[in-house]
Order: C-alpha cells, then structure tokens, then sequence
C-alpha cells in the first residue's frame, strides 16, 4: 500500500496500536505490520516524530527504563487517547461505508 | 541525527531512542540470518531518511528551544533586578538624588517589562502541549522567544546605560561592589541573551 495512503491515518493507527498495551516504538511498528497483515510497512523511523506529536496532544504518555543496557521509550494511551481512539473508530465506520457504497458501483438513486 | 538543532538534553532524549529502535530492528535482522554488518546496513536503510526524519522532529526541538530561552529569561529577570535595585539602594544614606530622574523613564521601563513579560506568556502559549493554531506554533514560539530576548537585551542595555554612571559616583565598598555585580549580570545576560534570540531566528528559517 502506497505510503501517502497511510500517512492520513497514522495517529489513529498508532493509537490503535497501543490500545491492548503500552509498546515502545519498534514493537508498535511491529504491531501495525502484524496487525495489517503486512499492508503497512512504514519505515520505522517515521513512528517516532509522530508518537512524539502524540504525547504533546495528551493522547499518550511515556516513560523511560533500561533495556539491556540500553535505554527504552515505552508509550501508553492516555484517558484522552482511548477517548479519541473511539471516536476515529466511529468516524472510520461512517467513512469506509460511504466510500464502500460509492466505489461498489450500486445505483446510488441520483438523477442525471 | 547529533546535529539536530535545539535543547541539547531533548537532543540526546531523541537519539538514546532511534539508537534503541535502529538496534531492535538490526539484531531483528541477525535472528532472520543476516551476520551483524549486514543487518545493521539493513536496519539503517530500512529505518528511513535521517533527514527526513530529523526534519519530523523540528516543532518539538522549536517549541523546547523557545520555552528554554523564556524560561531562562523568567529566572534571571528578577535577579537582574533584585541586584539592581540593591546597587541603587546601597548607596549613601541622606543623598536626596534619585536615580530616575522622572516618570518618563518609570513609563518606559514599564512598558519594556510589560512586553517582555507579554512575549513570554505568548511563547509559553505557542510552545504548549496542545498550542490553538499547532501548525504555525513552533514558528510563533520562536519568535516570540527572540523578540523577548530583545526586550531584555534592550533592558539590560537601558539599566548598564542609564545607571552605570550615576551609581559609580557613589562611594563605599560595598556600594561599589553591589553596582559591579549587577553590571555583571547584566553584561552576561545581554551576551548570553543576544546569543539565545539569534539562535531562535536562525532556527526559524530551518524547516
């Protein structure tokens, strides 16, 4: 799938993502690959800027730990994040139905 | 990623993690058979474009930079003043000379501090966890930060100029000591804070 078709979507992906538990930044891009069956493979990079944005807007929060000898970033939904998680859910099922509607070419009752 | 511009402890926040990220996804690679040279090669191509990325994380250096500069300007500010006005207050008892010599310069320096106070709180909005317009934000906060740097440097100016000279006829040690350390304060912000708002421009014409 074509990057810039994921890109609009990325925050509610990385939301949905952290939604069981809280993941540190490859293990999210690891979830999302899974999750969509591969359809998503996004460089792993990209994640962290916008995880970043995510915790300034309130919708996850992170806290540091040693890994390894290694330090470790771990991210987890807010209240606000699991609020907003259900309604692009919700904003999802309306969208995808229209565009499942209009692209299944069933007469839409429109007059010429 | 080391030269990313900005707070250097957010700096090195960002790299301990895309150093933790790009090492998971390397040794991923050696469990799928790679020898460790040619995973990490790997990892870095699969992780993306250093530069493209560096430029993701600008808002955020943007808005750290600026609230460090006003946070600074926040601290200091009252300092400066405090040893300025013991300078002024430690010179000789009975003189009837005021060192302000009329409303003219309280005006001024009310209305310097009033916007110097105004551009922080204004910063301090734009560089928010959750700033009203987030698309200009980061640019708006590190204009505001300069512009505040300007108003303390233009105040820092206006007390090494207008004090400096009247205060230095006054006799005493401990006057004279109490006047050399307010000079002294203000001489270092004046230079650290010029230094802070060319920094805040020139990250500006970055992105």
């Amino acid at each position: 799938m074509r990057a810039e078709a994921v890109k609009g979507h990325l925050d509610s992906i990385l939301l949905a993502s952290l939604e069981a538990q809280p993941l540190h930044g490859y293990a999210i891009m690891e979830a999302v690959r899974a999750g969509s069956r591969a359809s998503f493979d996004l460089p792993t990079g990209t994640v962290y800027p916008a995880l970043h944005r995510l915790e300034r807007a309130g919708l996850v929060r992170s806290k540091w730990s040693t890994v390894s000898g290694r330090r470790r970033r771990t991210y987890e939904l807010t209240d606000r994040g699991r609020r907003r998680l259900r309604e692009e859910r919700q904003s999802w099922k309306l969208f995808s139905r229209a565009v499942s509607n209009l692209l299944s070419g069933a007469p839409t009752g429109a007059s010429p | 990623m080391a030269r990313l511009p900005g707070p250097a402890k957010a700096r090195e926040e960002i790299i301990a993690e895309l150093r933790d990220g790009l090492l998971e996804v390397a040794e991923a690679n050696q469990r799928r058979g790679l020898g460790r040279g040619e995973a990490v090669r790997l990892a870095v191509r699969q992780f993306g474009d250093a530069p493209t990325i560096a430029a993701a994380f600008w808002p955020e250096m943007a808005a750290a930079r600026a609230r460090q500069v006003v946070l600074a300007l926040f601290v200091t500010s009252p300092v400066v003043a405090a040893l300025w006005v013991s300078a002024a207050r430690s010179r000789s008892l009975g003189s009837e000379s005021g060192v302000f010599d009329g409303s003219l310069s309280h005006v001024a320096a009310a209305l310097l501090v009033a916007a110097t106070i105004g551009c922080g709180l204004w910063t301090m909005v734009a560089a928010g966890r959750a700033p009203l317009w987030p698309h200009i934000a980061p640019q708006m906060a590190l204009l505001g930060a300069a512009a505040m740097g300007g108003f303390a440097v233009a105040a820092d100016l206006a007390l090494l100029s207008m004090l400096s000279a009247p205060l230095a006829s006054f006799p005493g040690p401990i006057h004279q000591a109490a006047l050399g350390a307010a000079m002294l304060a203000s001489g270092t912000r004046l230079v650290l804070t010029s230094r802070a708002s060319r920094s805040c421009l020139a990250m500006r014409a970055m992105p």
